[in-house]
């Protein structure tokens, strides 16, 4: 296996697992608030589900990148692809973006959908409002899931 | 496709009239009724109280609440529940069946439940205290009342036990041990009356608990041991829960009253409704007078109904004066077509009287974003049949029914644009397919950022229509219009290399002579130039529409990747088609869930941030019409 199919597939790695942890710490945030809530009220599961579940959109981004370029190296048909140094790196690059911005906006998004759940807690009526809020949070992975996504469609293999 | 126009009306009737003229408005339930000036007209306010109706409700609440259903619905059947219905002129006969002795007679054997239940706490304390003495093989009676003697229990801690037993073997006192436990020892010790100080004092120097029996002792009969009181204890409670069990069949035969109570509950809840609003009138010696608003378009029938009830009765019905503008209730009129999507209107919050209502115009949007950002025929029709299915049988009503014609309507778009540049279940139509994001999705971005130009360029147009219905025209055409000028041109010229850009620099000179409004030449062209790098934001609210691509594209790849772990599994030997069919409808189930879920956040987040901030005035108040309310059952008139 040569060093640029393993450069890639680093950058793969790389993409599913930062922001998969950056998902699973944004989750697990929300998670804590929305059991904190349920405590008390347990039939608020079904309103704030949708809120302990928007930070975990990220690690689908990292993963779907990843299988983008497992794709493109051919790791599933077989056929595996043999990629130049150069041409490793650039993959691995082009994963920077996805990996990066959802592993930091996914812990971000975690509070404020915290802070969310809350305020369902208070205000029940208003359970659209900080998915909202959520969903600007999330822009941020939603650009770098694109740049990741172009990128890896402008590398010639 | 509008804000309603409201009517003002006021109506004056007999005083006594006042209860039931409430109760009639209630049923009709198309008017609002708001509080008076009472001050600046002299009228004395109504004096309410509602708190008895409170207790009430809160009382057959709680029946309600631990009432078991007298048929359990199950599942799918509980979910499509409809509530009873009833005629709302019957409704007062409701009462009649006497609630007030039923709720009485339960809260009577609850308490009874409750007298046992601490009964049986309090025998299984006892038997937790007796149980370690069992051991004790003496009769109760024969430990007391020894003429020179005196037999105590202690508790001591097992490392003590060898300390306390050895301790000062010239006095005259013995040990027996009654019980051994890990944490506890339980010993008999008698003594002479003359050591008692010197036989305390060993035991409390280990700190050990003397347990004193003198309530058993003197409750015992002739001969009875401990474990003779444990058997009673044990008896006692076999009785009471004999009794509980009887307690509790008596409250759940109480089932059969379950549908009254919950009309009582409802007509209960419109009376204390009716109270409330009975505060919002006035009086004055003879007469009581309320006013409020109702739409403009059912004014003629209002008026004909409020004629109907009495002669006495003078009503006026009058548009709104301007100063009343503020307060007037927003109604939104929209086609039927439409009427879905004014969900995401009031998510937002209702426009302000007199300003301009999005729907129309955020409606084929919305419809669209979100079938490209799900782009799954599949899943579309999937959620346009549960939520037809869910229309059909369970007939919601309100803000539910609304939802759930949008998520139909969400649903056909997903088939259409599914099919166009997307697949079914993650296998794509070939020849329908227009574009296909996963191979070139170059097109698709284009795509979504010509869609988002275009709506960012009707914001724009909608900003001008507002400024210039505020009174600012030649500011509204020059610099909004400029706007408008400016970003076509500007990109087709980028685009084509056409000299079409002289319309760009007409727009610009639009944008950077009419923005200030300041006398000073200079002044009003730097301001000018500065309010030019709001372009800025025209592309970044473009930009921002690239979402799109990417949340079409990840349902579209996470369908692959369940669709190629689905022929994995299907290699399995024995078991595979087993695995295959749970992961191809779990896994498809979870894409589903997820892409509706980030498909309808973002396009709304599209709408409210990119699209509304730019025209969009919020702040209404909402309708609230004075009507029957239902919680349990529902009135018909």
């Amino acid at each position: 296996m040569s060093l640029g199919l393993s450069l890639a597939i680093l950058g793969a790695a790389l993409a599913v697992f930062l922001a998969g942890i950056g998902s699973a710490i944004g989750v697990g945030l929300a998670g804590q608030a929305a059991s904190g809530i349920m405590s008390e009220d347990p039939s608020k599961f079904g309103s704030i589900l949708f809120l302990a579940a928007l930070p975990g959109t990220q690690g689908i981004y990292g993963f779907l990148s990843g299988f983008l370029v497992i794709l493109k190296l051919g790791l599933i048909s077989g056929q595996v692809a043999q990629p130049t140094v150069q041409q490793g790196l650039q993959i691995m690059f082009a994963c920077f973006p996805v990996a990066f911005a959802g592993w930091i906006s996914a812990i971000h998004q975690g509070k404020v959908c915290a802070a969310g759940i809350y305020m369902v807690a208070k205000q029940p009526r208003e359970m659209t409002k900080p998915l909202v809020l959520g969903a600007l949070v999330e822009t941020y992975a939603v650009l770098g899931l694109l740049a990741t996504v172009l990128l890896l469609n402008g590398i010639k293999l | 496709m509008a804000i309603s126009p409201v009517k003002r009306f006021e109506i004056l009737l007999p005083k006594e009239e006042l209860g039931s003229f409430l109760s009639y408005l209630q049923e009709l339930g198309v008017a609002q009724i708001d509080s008076l000036p009472y001050e600046n007209l002299s009228l004395k306010p109504v004096e309410t109280d509602a708190s008895e109706y409170d207790r009430w409700l809160s009382r057959i609440g709680h029946l309600l609440q631990n009432l078991p259903e007298d048929k359990p619905k199950k599942g799918l059947e509980k979910l499509l529940a409809q509530k009873p219905k009833y005629s709302a002129s019957l409704r007062e006969a409701l009462l009649d069946f006497g609630y007030e002795k039923v709720v009485e007679d339960y809260e009577r054997i609850e308490a009874q439940k409750n007298e046992v239940l601490q009964g049986i706490k309090q025998i299984e304390k006892e038997e937790e205290f007796l149980r370690p003495l069992s051991g004790l093989n003496i009769p109760l009676n024969e430990l007391s009342g020894l003429e020179h003697c005196e037999i105590q229990m202690v508790e001591v801690q097992p490392q003590e036990l060898e300390k306390v037993i050895t301790a000062r073997p010239e006095l005259p006192w013995r040990a027996s041990i009654i019980s051994k436990q890990k944490s506890k020892i339980i010993l008999m010790i008698i003594y002479h009356l003359s050591a008692r100080e010197e036989v305390e004092e060993i035991f409390s120097e280990v700190k050990a608990n003397f347990i004193s029996l003198s309530g058993y002792i003197s409750r015992a009969g002739q001969g009875e041991k401990v474990i003779d009181l444990l058997q009673q204890l044990e008896q006692k409670k076999a009785e009471n829960f004999e009794l509980l069990a009887n307690l509790e069949k008596e409250m759940a035969s109480f089932a059969i009253h379950r549908p009254a109570l919950m009309a009582v509950y409802d007509v209960l809840l419109n009376e204390k409704e009716k109270i409330i609003q009975s505060g919002f009138t006035g009086l004055t010696e003879r007469t009581s007078c309320l006013a409020g608003w109702i739409e403009a378009s059912q004014a003629e029938n209002f008026s004909r109904e409020v004629h109907r009830f009495s002669e006495q009765i003078f009503l006026t019905l009058r548009d709104p004066l301007p100063e009343e503008m503020e307060q007037a209730p927003v109604i939104l009129r929209n086609p039927e077509i439409l009427k879905p999507f004014e969900v995401i209107t009031s998510l937002y919050g209702l426009p302000s009287p007199q300003t301009i209502e999005p729907t129309v115009y955020l409606a084929p949007f919305f419809f669209m974003f979100v079938g490209l950002c799900v782009s799954e025929a599949g899943y579309g029709l999937v959620m346009a049949l549960i939520s037809f299915l869910y229309l059909k049988l369970a007939n919601p009503r309100g803000g539910t029914k609304l939802f759930m014609q949008l998520l139909f309507y969400l649903g056909i778009s997903n088939i259409i644009f599914g099919t166009l540049v997307g697949g079914w279940f993650g296998y794509p139509i070939k020849p329908l397919l227009l574009l296909d994001p996963i191979k070139d999705p170059i097109p698709f971005l284009i795509l979504s950022l010509v869609l988002g130009f275009i709506q960012v360029l009707l914001s724009t147009f909608l900003s001008l229509v507002k400024e210039y219905r505020s009174g600012n025209k030649v500011g509204a055409i020059a610099v909004k219009g400029g706007w408008l000028l400016l970003l076509p041109s500007l990109v087709a010229y980028l685009a084509l290399k056409k000299p079409i850009g002289i319309l760009t620099l007409v727009g610009a000179a639009g944008v950077v002579f009419f923005t200030s409004s300041s006398r000073n030449p200079l002044a009003r062209f730097f301001s000018g130039l500065y309010a030019l790098y709001g372009i800025s934001s025209y592309f970044a609210d473009t930009l921002s529409y690239s979402r799109i691509l990417a949340l079409g594209l990840s349902t579209g790849v996470i369908a692959m990747v369940v669709n190629s772990l689905v022929q994995i599994a299907w290699k399995i030997p024995f078991v595979g088609w087993l695995a295959a069919v749970l992961i191809f409808v779990g896994g498809h189930l979870f894409n589903l869930a997820i892409s509706f879920l980030g498909g309808f956040v973002h396009s709304m987040r599209l709408q409210f941030v990119e699209f509304f901030s730019r025209f969009y005035q919020a702040g209404g108040r909402p309708f609230k019409p004075f009507k029957l309310e239902n919680k349990y059952v529902e009135f018909i008139r």
